[in-house]
């Protein structure tokens, strides 16, 4: 019986081989090497079964690699590609400079409405939206329920930046390696600048004012800098200079850390009880605020887009709707569970109960991912657009620079005062240069 | 007569691989230059006009170009002192005859064999490492505060790194050079009387030097790109504490897509380690000649 079935397969498999043969179109998709990205990769059968026309060839790049090799194939219009997955950053910039395809006409049933706002105004330049979000984040504060409860305080759904120094005091215990607070310290505009920028929102400082002049010898940016240098230097665990999401995502699971500020994704990992061993005792809160009415939270997603440069538009466009489609997000809970669907870019999966069940955290990131505003990022108006970057090519470079000199505070070989003096000079040197000021 | 068509066919018949070769170094260099002169941002589209030596003024006032020649400078003075003498004193006692001697020298050469940024990531996460490294647990157990090698003195980490890879190719070369001296020679100077440390001085030393200048040179072109290290374990940080010039180069062409600014850059290093060259080339290269 068994081999009855398993020849007709073959038959059919072997038959529809020949007859799409000489028709057969080759996609290459560049993609990430993160753990929901892997997944797509082996679900990806369900895509081509259906679309027997297109084959899938995949790219799987670190992500600091992945960022170098689709910015010179979308900015030589090298055509390597035809399928890119880029973050947030890239969208608005590249969109502006006609690196990408227009996500509009997608397959009928891609349901765009469904989308959430906050993720899609990242990602829409002139109401057009230019890439469809795969998964998308935003950052909260992870807790761990029993430390706090034995120091005796309690953690509101909505902390303030001085609820958490406190909480961060009472839990540092460093003879048993227990440290009040892991936040990220290592340089770089995706890493510690990404949350410096941030918590630097709640405090009301911005990267530049409306004329694009860099804000870094405000007093705001002094607030910002000075407290989480306090944060870190009494409660951090020590080396935090050198410690990005991964180094605290370790230190956090094994139970080392009282708080962690990050990606919502990590809810899942901390959740995890093979990889956590404090998988039963993480609590969740929003990102802390200032009484400013900004949280210090950011946005971010990963998105599926398609260069300029591809001459397999349709194709592409077909296997980026499969992709970011609720029917994918079915497919992934029906073989994987629903703890392990990719979050954080429909409306819809927030309502499923299935998956409200099995995500403890799914609440909280919702919020966290409401609370952004890719448009008004902080307290005064701005002239970018983006939460923790500022969507200019030039950003890139000045991030780092900037986050060295913070990395360098940090690690006490500057001060406070110098690391600002120092951003502010090479912030206004690039900005000069770039041409934003006359 | 003969002779002289002899020769023009033989330059004739060599000249397409000497063509070749010179294309192959000419073209890239000739491609630097063009663009290091030129206003190109991979981000940026449009013209690419051309802007003279305002690349090259925008690297060489750069705050962070200072710090990396500096960095660059200290980095390669400080493995070579530390693999040329840790080569020598290494190369002696292998020179010993001892039980085991072949496994022992394998292991000594061992970690020659390491990639780059195996190494420099083992370093980090299992030795220096402020919570989980060795050292850290080492200092725990003796009652004292870990160090963090890494943000406290993230160039001497790298040096310390980078001498441990090469440490083994110093002391292979040299210990090679010792087993060439003549022991015969050895035995006469003892018999008069001489000391072991003077033995060292009048005889071992001036005979290792030619070994120690190949040592130095060879060690030298590969020190001034040291780079991996540098990317996996500081990222040139904290600030610029750790950023050679090649990591600048990077930082500039790769991490800002400056194209120009990058192959600016790259001009500046090749002149620089020129200079360093030539610099060397007189210092010590007369010991090659005698």
């Amino acid at each position: 019986m068994t081999f009855t079935t398993r020849g007709r397969l073959l038959a059919c498999a072997a038959s529809a081989l020949v007859a799409t043969g000489a028709s057969a179109e080759t996609i290459t998709i560049a993609t990430v090497n993160n753990g929901d990205m892997i997944r797509m990769q082996g679900l990806a059968s369900a895509f081509t079964d259906a679309h027997p026309d297109i084959e899938l060839e995949w790219v799987t790049l670190e992500e600091n690699v992945l960022r170098q090799r689709v910015t010179q194939d979308v900015a030589t219009k090298g055509g390597q590609f035809d399928v890119m997955t880029i973050g947030t950053y890239e969208v608005p910039i590249w969109s502006a400079q006609d690196w990408l395809v227009p996500l509009d006409g997608m397959p009928e049933g891609y349901d765009a409405d469904d989308i959430l706002p906050a993720i899609s105004a990242g990602l829409t330049t002139d109401g057009t939206l230019y890439a469809a979000p795969f998964y998308g984040e935003s950052s909260m504060v992870m807790y761990r329920k029993d430390l706090i409860e034995a120091a005796g305080l309690e953690m509101p759904d909505a902390p303030t930046w001085d609820q958490i120094r406190e909480a961060a005091a009472a839990m540092t215990d460093k003879d048993a390696g227990v440290f009040g607070i892991c936040l990220r310290g290592k340089a770089g505009w995706g890493e510690n600048m990404a949350f410096l920028s941030a918590m630097a929102n709640s405090y009301g400082a911005r990267w530049f004012d409306m004329d694009w002049n860099a804000q870094f010898d405000t007093p705001e940016w002094k607030a910002t800098l000075t407290d989480y240098l306090d944060l870190m230097t009494n409660y951090g665990p020590p080396g935090s200079s050198s410690n990005g999401f991964n180094e605290n995502l370790a230190l956090f699971q094994q139970g080392k850390c009282g708080m962690w500020i990050d990606a919502t994704v990590a809810a899942s990992f901390v959740t995890n009880p093979t990889d956590s061993t404090v998988a039963d005792q993480v609590g969740f809160a929003l990102a802390p605020d200032k009484g400013l009415g900004k949280r210090g939270n950011w946005l971010w997603a990963w998105n599926l887009a398609i260069p300029a440069g591809s001459e397999k538009v349709d194709a592409a466009k077909a296997f980026v709707a499969w992709a970011t489609s609720q029917d994918y997000t079915a497919l992934v809970a029906e073989n994987e569970g629903w703890a392990n669907v990719p979050p954080g870019t429909r409306s819809s999966l927030y309502e499923n109960q299935d998956y409200l069940d099995a995500a403890p955290f799914a609440q909280m990131t919702l919020e966290s991912i409401n609370a952004a505003d890719p448009q008004n990022p902080t307290v005064d108006p701005v002239p970018y657009v983006g939460v923790q970057f500022v969507a200019i090519p030039e950003f890139q470079g000045i991030g780092t620079a900037v986050g060295q000199q913070f990395a360098a505070a940090l690690a006490g070989q500057i001060s406070a005062d110098e690391a600002l003096a120092n951003a502010q000079a090479l912030t206004t040197r690039e900005m000069k240069r770039s041409g934003y000021q006359d | 007569m003969a002779t002289q068509h002899a020769r023009a066919a033989a330059r004739l018949m060599i000249s397409p691989s000497v063509i070749l070769l010179l294309a192959w170094m000419i073209i890239p260099l000739g491609m630097t230059l063009y663009f290091s002169t030129l206003r190109y941002n991979l981000l940026m589209p449009g013209s690419n006009p051309f802007v003279g030596w305002e690349n090259y003024q925008y690297f060489l006032t750069d705050p962070a170009f200072m710090t990396a020649l500096v960095n660059t400078l200290l980095l390669v003075g400080g493995v070579l002192i530390i693999t040329v003498i840790g080569g020598i004193l290494l190369g002696m006692l292998l020179d010993q005859p001892m039980w085991g001697q072949g496994i022992v020298r394998i292991l000594v050469i061992a970690p020659f064999f390491v990639m780059p940024t195996v190494s420099a990531l083992v370093w980090k996460n299992m030795f220096m490492n402020p919570v989980n490294g060795l050292f850290a647990h080492l200092a725990n157990f003796l009652g004292l505060q870990p160090f963090d090698f890494l943000a406290q003195a993230p160039l001497l980490s790298i040096i310390g790194i980078v001498s441990w890879q090469w440490l083994p190719f110093a002391t292979l070369i040299l210990l090679t050079a010792m087993q060439s001296l003549d022991q015969e020679q050895l035995e006469a100077a003892e018999m008069d009387g001489a000391g072991a440390f003077s033995r060292f001085i009048h005889i071992t030393l001036p005979h290792l030097s030619r070994a120690v200048t190949v040592v130095i040179l060879i060690q030298t072109i590969f020190l001034l790109s040291v780079f991996a290290e540098i990317l996996v374990t500081t990222n040139g940080g904290p600030g610029n504490a750790s950023t050679n010039l090649t990591y600048l180069v990077y930082a500039e062409s790769l991490l800002r897509f400056d194209v120009g600014t990058g192959s600016a850059g790259g001009v500046v290093a090749i002149v620089l380690a020129n200079i360093v060259a030539i610099f060397l080339m007189r210092m010590i290269g007369k010991n090659l000649d005698t």
